[in-house]
């Protein structure tokens, strides 16, 4: 499976996942039950930015024994054009929050789900990831 | 000679007292903090605990409490710059990977948001890129993004 298929992929979870949380929205869910939903939303979605990347740096994809999420934030950060790197940036931080803090925080709650499924589109969809 | 001892002895004492009524004062002045609103319930909000006699001054609660303050000032600059350019403020704040990654986003909500985004295509990224200089000159955040 190639990385593009991957991050299409894991892009249709993500976008289920939210359109199952909006179904059950009207119904009351418990803080625990959205958060959960939220820490895995949040992950995938970072994961597309992660392959869409890897699918246009096929030396990167090849190598092993590299520290790949690095790579790709230091070269997303000192080669992204600005709408990458906010997305690419802003994923990275609810991912990190996502795997390793295990708190609860009611704020990841008040989060716009819907502008960042917009923008995750956006780059997803794109021909050339520019970077 | 005894008197003019005696006067001077007594000047210095009443000056003495001056003074350390004054540093009192002032260092009662200076633990007064305002906060800024959209801080409020942060991390920020675990002060220095002073009440315990330790042997060294500077522990870690003490740097934890300083790099709070040096994150809380980078955010004000944020806010400074956004009240120039958009007449708009910082109403709330997310960290959510506080202590995990090196430099993270800082999330934040902002008066006449919803305004904001309306009077523009992607208001998001004109947030990033007016606040691109500080942000890369920024010691614990490497973007900032619409909560």
């Amino acid at each position: 499976m190639s990385h593009q298929d991957l991050a299409n992929q894991f892009n249709n979870f993500a976008y289920e996942l939210i359109t199952h949380h909006l179904s059950i929205n009207d119904k009351v869910i418990s803080i625990q039950d959205e958060i959960f939903l939220r820490r895995i939303i949040f992950s995938r979605y970072y994961y597309v930015i992660y392959h869409k990347y890897l699918e246009h740096n096929p030396k990167l994809s090849a190598s092993t024994g590299t520290n790949t999420h690095s790579v790709i934030r230091d070269n997303i950060r000192n080669h992204g054009d600005a709408k990458l790197k906010q997305i690419f940036l802003k994923l990275r931080t609810l991912r990190a929050w996502s795997d390793y803090k295990l708190s609860e925080d009611p704020m990841a709650v008040s989060f716009n789900l819907q502008g960042l499924t917009g923008d995750v589109y956006k780059i997803v969809t794109r021909i050339n990831i520019n970077c | 000679m005894n008197t003019s001892n005696n006067t001077t002895y007594s000047m210095l004492t009443t000056l003495s007292l001056v003074a350390v009524g004054l540093s009192s004062f002032a260092s009662a002045q200076s633990d007064i903090v305002t906060k800024p609103n959209y801080i409020a319930g942060s991390s920020y909000d675990r002060g220095v605990d002073y009440s315990t006699n330790k042997q060294s001054t500077v522990d870690s609660s003490t740097i934890k409490n300083d790099i709070e303050m040096l994150r809380l000032l980078e955010i004000e600059s944020f806010n400074s710059e956004l009240k120039l350019k958009f007449d708009t403020s910082i109403l709330n704040t997310w960290i959510p990977a506080d202590e995990i990654l090196e430099k993270s986003c800082l999330f934040v909500s902002l008066n006449n948001q919803e305004e904001l985004m309306n009077s523009s295509e992607d208001f998001e990224l004109d947030l990033y890129l007016i606040l691109e200089e500080k942000i890369n000159q920024s010691n614990f955040f490497d973007m900032i993004a619409l909560i």
